[in-house]
């Protein structure tokens, strides 16, 4: 488990990362949202004991990262711009990193850099962006390690191949048990593949969610009340995140359980009632715009 | 999830092969260089001096000697290509930290389970390894090849050895300055500016502060300013064999034998400690700077503000005041109030130009030229201040004048018109000067004499160099040896007026005359020497020589003469003659004994031994030429009539010596040179007494100057 706990940096008088304190569960998927600048690689490097915390502290299975060659050897971190070595092949980076990480596969690697249809022989200057991008996210599942870190890895990927790098991830969760954590500043990239979302805005949390609950405790509801009467009775007691109405119709975003919503409408007389499917983009923005903040301009785009 | 687990094998090797295998090109050039240096150098070395050795018929001895100096001074402690060790090593550090520079390299390796330590020492070890196993390997590869081709001896191979001792020496001191570099900087080309700067600072500090002393200071002794054996480069100190070679010449290609060697090491072992101890320090910091790097200092210029704000006040000073020294070249006089103004100006502005071009350069932005106004402020304050504590002698470097009970010993040097060129007793084979065996060798302990002559030499050098067309005394250096184990030299004037029974203290003592006449310190000429020189007494109209087997009872008799030496015996007595000593083996050496009236022994050692020409008379003579000297011209005129000629050696004296003499009573406008019958020259012109030029002689220059004048409108209207 990562946790991290008021972690703040600073550049100068920029402060990168202010006051973050973030749990990522074990066997989850971390998505890590934010535009640019928002300080998901600042993040990133201090999760990979990259760079050290001016504040606060970050603890992976409980214990501190920074120059923990031990906590280490469970991470593979995997920047925007990966370093290779200069006219390596891919086969050398590999051996590379059999003798870095002790769970390192190379068997695995000639086998996906076949089915990626990427030449290990070949030398890696002469790979396209996205080709380097596949080949850093397969020497990162081939470590072994528990704790994979991707900074926005997935943008340079085309859609076949995301979804074929999507599925190892997947496959590599189930059977070992990986913790990726992926930065994108595009909720589309990963919203289907995460578990859980940090929302980053200059350097502060503006929200961390479990998919799932937040899907669960926020619903869309269309309705028509016969009366302002039945309107207050039903929606006395509710968390309304948002409301709009449009003649007679009212559309609200409301925090609680379908069978709760379910359960005060009820009681009320309604000319239609129906409660609709809620997009993960609607989630972010009803939870986002609740704290004052319009996210559709920055991670919408 | 893996199919096979890894072999972890041991983490220092598994790092070695790795960053081998990402320096194969910096191993490459290593090796090439280890191999050409070593083996095939010294193979060529061999072969070439046995190829001179058949062509030039030398003796098997001969040749083996000359095969031994090849050898010896190629890769002994005299090899001059010590600045290739401090090249690997600047570019070794810099190239293996130099991940530190880049974010996208620190993502990679920092984030890799390895401690930050565990890479710093293998990367440390990693650059020594690639330049100790190629130098070793190389090393023993020559002296085996040496050993089989018969040019190596046990001096040799010890001198050997200890090369590569040095070799290891240097290469970690500059090796850890060379990290320290990139320790301190952001990326790679500061990086390098900043290993120049670490490695030339002190020397350049040196230079700046002697070309200053020498400007303005009148009492500023050259003699002083020789180098020290060591500062706290490593580039300086690994060229402390260069130095003593250049002081002890004759090493630079001889056959050493142990002594020598000794002598050698003892001169660079204090720069090779000093080389150990700034490399420890260096990296001591390197490692303190390391573990506070922080992973995006990567792409600055320099990191931490402090070393910003030295290295731009000191960078920025030193330009000022080198900008300072060329302006003053302009100037006929550095002290003039002209002079002072322009280099004052332009010390302060080159030091704020300099001063803003740095900060621009941190910054990488050209409007930063005014950022830290009072770092600009601080650097132009320190160049004025610096320029004004030379320029007005803040520091009383002119007035000082040690106490008596500070200085242990003295010496002292007149600047005399014979001179000394004789082996080094503990050397035979090395010359030294008279200037450094007085400095040196001269152990003065009458200190309150000295210092009774240096007072007021010291206030008449100050008065001299301000009006130096009037000469008021004899030029001198002093050299205090104070007990504190320091050396202080001062360049004096010791004024004609001075008592002379101060002088004759100094001058009559024991001490003086050792350190001063090489007949006291002669046992290697003695030994060796005279069996190849030539003895010489020259009265000025005539020499005889004889053969050098006639040093050792000259130099009796004339020890005993200088049992009344002094200055009043000098000064009073006109020299008759001088006798020279020259030789050629085991090595160069010239000594001029000037011989005056009083010397009974030495005149009748040179009568019985027929060195001692007859009286030269006006019947001799063939003809005199006086010759008139002016400001922008002169004038000659001949005299051959025996009164005339007659005449003139009446009114003149011939100065063969003018040590402790004053220019007073001698005309030194008029220069008489004789002709003799034989169709000889004299070896000494005359000099008119002072006020007593005949009046034929007066006349004929007139006469002949407007001849000359004629002959000079003719041509200027010819042309």
């Amino acid at each position: 488990m990562i946790e991290t706990m008021n972690l703040t940096k600073s550049f100068d008088d920029c402060m990168a990362v202010n006051h973050v304190s973030i749990t990522m569960n074990d066997k989850e998927v971390f998505g890590l949202l934010g535009t640019n600048g928002a300080g998901k690689s600042t993040l990133l490097r201090m999760l990979a004991g990259v760079m050290q915390q001016d504040e606060g502290t970050i603890c992976i299975d409980r214990k501190p990262v920074y120059d923990n060659a031990e906590i280490k050897r469970n991470i593979f971190f995997i920047p925007n711009d990966f370093y290779f070595f200069p006219n390596a092949t891919g086969r050398e980076m590999s051996k590379y990193f059999a003798e870095m990480y002790p769970d390192y596969s190379e068997y695995r690697f000639g086998k996906m850099m076949k089915d990626f249809g990427l030449d290990p022989e070949r030398r890696i200057s002469a790979f396209s962006k996205g080709m380097k991008k596949q080949l850093s996210l397969i020497l990162g599942l081939c470590s072994g390690t528990k704790y994979m870190l991707c900074d926005e890895t997935f943008d340079g990927l085309d859609p076949v191949m995301r979804q074929a790098v999507k599925s190892l991830i997947a496959k590599d969760m189930e059977d070992r048990g990986l913790t990726p954590v992926i930065s994108s500043h595009n909720l589309r990239e990963i919203e289907d593949i995460c578990d859980h979302i940090g929302l980053l805005h200059k350097g502060g949390v503006l929200l961390s969610e479990n998919m799932e609950e937040m899907k669960t405790s926020i619903q869309k509801v269309q309705c028509v009340f016969t009366s302002d009467e039945d309107k207050e009775m039903a929606l006395g007691g509710l968390e309304i995140l948002s409301s709009e109405t449009r003649g007679r119709l009212c559309t609200l975003t409301i925090r609680a359980s379908r069978e709760e919503i379910e359960q005060h409408f009820r009681c009320v007389s309604t000319v239609f009632f129906e409660i609709l499917p809620l997009t993960l983009e609607e989630i972010f923005i009803s939870e986002t715009e609740v704290v004052g903040y319009d996210i559709r301009k920055f991670i919408m785009d | 999830m893996s199919d096979t687990k890894n072999k972890q094998g041991n983490h220092f090797f598994i790092l070695q092969r790795q960053l081998c295998r990402r320096r194969l090109w910096l191993i490459a050039a290593v090796v090439l260089y280890m191999v050409m240096y070593y083996p095939v150098a010294v193979v060529m070395l061999i072969a070439r001096s046995n190829e001179v050795a058949k062509l030039q018929n030398m003796s098997p001895e001969l040749t083996l000697s000359q095969r031994l100096v090849e050898v010896g001074t190629w890769i002994g402690m005299r090899q001059g290509f010590l600045w290739v060790t401090v090249l690997m090593a600047v570019i070794l550090a810099i190239h293996g930290f130099s991940y530190l520079f880049s974010m996208e390299k620190q993502d990679f390796y920092e984030s890799q389970p390895i401690s930050r330590m565990e890479r710093f020492w293998s990367i440390y070890a990693n650059g020594f390894l690639i330049f100790e196993i190629p130098l070793v390997i190389g090393m023993f590869l020559s002296i085996v090849l040496a050993m089989v081709m018969n040019g190596m001896s046990m001096v040799t191979f010890v001198d050997a050895m200890l090369e590569l001792v040095r070799l290891t020496i240097i290469f970690f001191s500059s090796y850890s300055l060379g990290i320290l570099a990139v320790m301190l900087t952001g990326n790679l080309v500061v990086s390098g500016i900043m290993a120049v700067l670490l490695m030339f600072a002190d020397q350049a500090c040196v230079a700046l502060v002697q070309s200053f002393e020498n400007m303005f200071y009148k009492t500023y002794c050259f003699y002083g300013q020789r180098n020290s054996s060591f500062l706290l480069s490593p580039f300086y100190n690994a060229m402390a064999p260069s130095r003593w070679i250049n002081s002890n010449y004759y090493f630079r290609y001889a056959r050493m034998n142990l002594t020598q060697l000794k002598d050698l090491l003892s001169y660079c072992w204090k720069a090779d400690l000093v080389s150990i101890l700034v490399g420890a320090t260096f990296l001591a910091i390197s490692i303190a700077l390391y573990r506070k790097r922080k992973a995006e200092y990567a792409g600055m210029t320099i990191l931490y503000r402090p070393v910003r704000t030295v290295i731009r006040i000191a960078v920025s000073v030193a330009a000022g005041l080198f900008a300072g020294q060329v302006i003053i070249n302009l100037f006929n006089s550095p002290t003039s109030r002209t002079g002072t103004v322009f280099m004052m100006v332009g010390i302060v502005f080159v030091t704020v130009l300099c001063s803003g071009i740095v900060e621009m350069v941190y910054e990488l932005d050209i409007w930063k030229f005014f950022v830290k106004f009072w770092e600009i402020a601080a650097a132009a304050i320190l160049a004025a201040g610096i320029f004004v504590m030379f320029r007005y002698d803040l520091l009383g470097y002119d007035r000082y004048v040690p106490k008596e009970s500070e200085v242990e010993s003295a010496a002292l040097y007149v600047y005399n018109d014979n001179s000394f060129y004789y082996p080094m007793e503990q050397n035979a084979k090395e010359s030294t000067g008279d200037e450094t065996h007085v400095l040196e060798d001269m152990k003065l302990t009458d200190i309150s004499s000295v210092l009774a002559v240096t007072g007021p030499g010291m206030e008449l050098q100050r008065e001299e160099s301000d009006d130096s067309n009037a000469a008021k005394g004899w030029g001198a250096e002093v050299c205090y040896r104070m007990k504190d184990g320091r050396k202080v030299y001062r360049s004096i004037t010791i004024p004609y007026s001075l008592d002379p029974d101060v002088l004759d203290a100094i001058t009559g003592s024991i001490e003086y005359k050792e350190g001063l006449i090489p007949v006291y310190s002669d046992r290697a000429v003695s030994e060796t020497a005279e069996k190849s020189g030539t003895l010489t007494f020259c009265n000025g109209f005539r020499s005889l020589s004889g053969n050098g087997a006639l040093y050792r009872e000259f130099a009796k008799a004339y020890r005993k003469d200088l049992e009344h030496y002094s200055f009043r015996q000098m000064n009073e007595e006109n020299s008759i003659g001088r006798v020279s000593f020259e030789a050629y083996r085991p090595c160069y050496m010239s000594m001029d004994f000037d011989v005056y009236p009083s010397y009974e022994n030495t005149i009748a050692f040179l009568q019985s031994n027929g060195l001692y020409p007859e009286e030269t008379k006006a019947e001799d003579i063939e003809g005199m030429t006086v010759t008139e000297y002016t400001d922008n011209s002169s004038s000659s005129a001949e005299f051959t009539e025996t009164e005339e000629i007659q005449d003139i050696l009446k009114h003149s004296m011939m100065l063969v010596s003018s040590n402790w003499k004053d220019s007073t009573g001698v005309d030194y406008q008029y220069g008489i040179s004789i002709a003799l019958k034989q169709g000889e020259a004299s070896y000494f012109s005359l000099n008119f007494r002072e006020g007593e030029i005949p009046a034929f002689v007066l006349k004929g220059l007139e006469e002949n100057r407007v001849q000359n004048d004629d002959g000079e409108m003719d041509d200027d209207f010819l042309k």
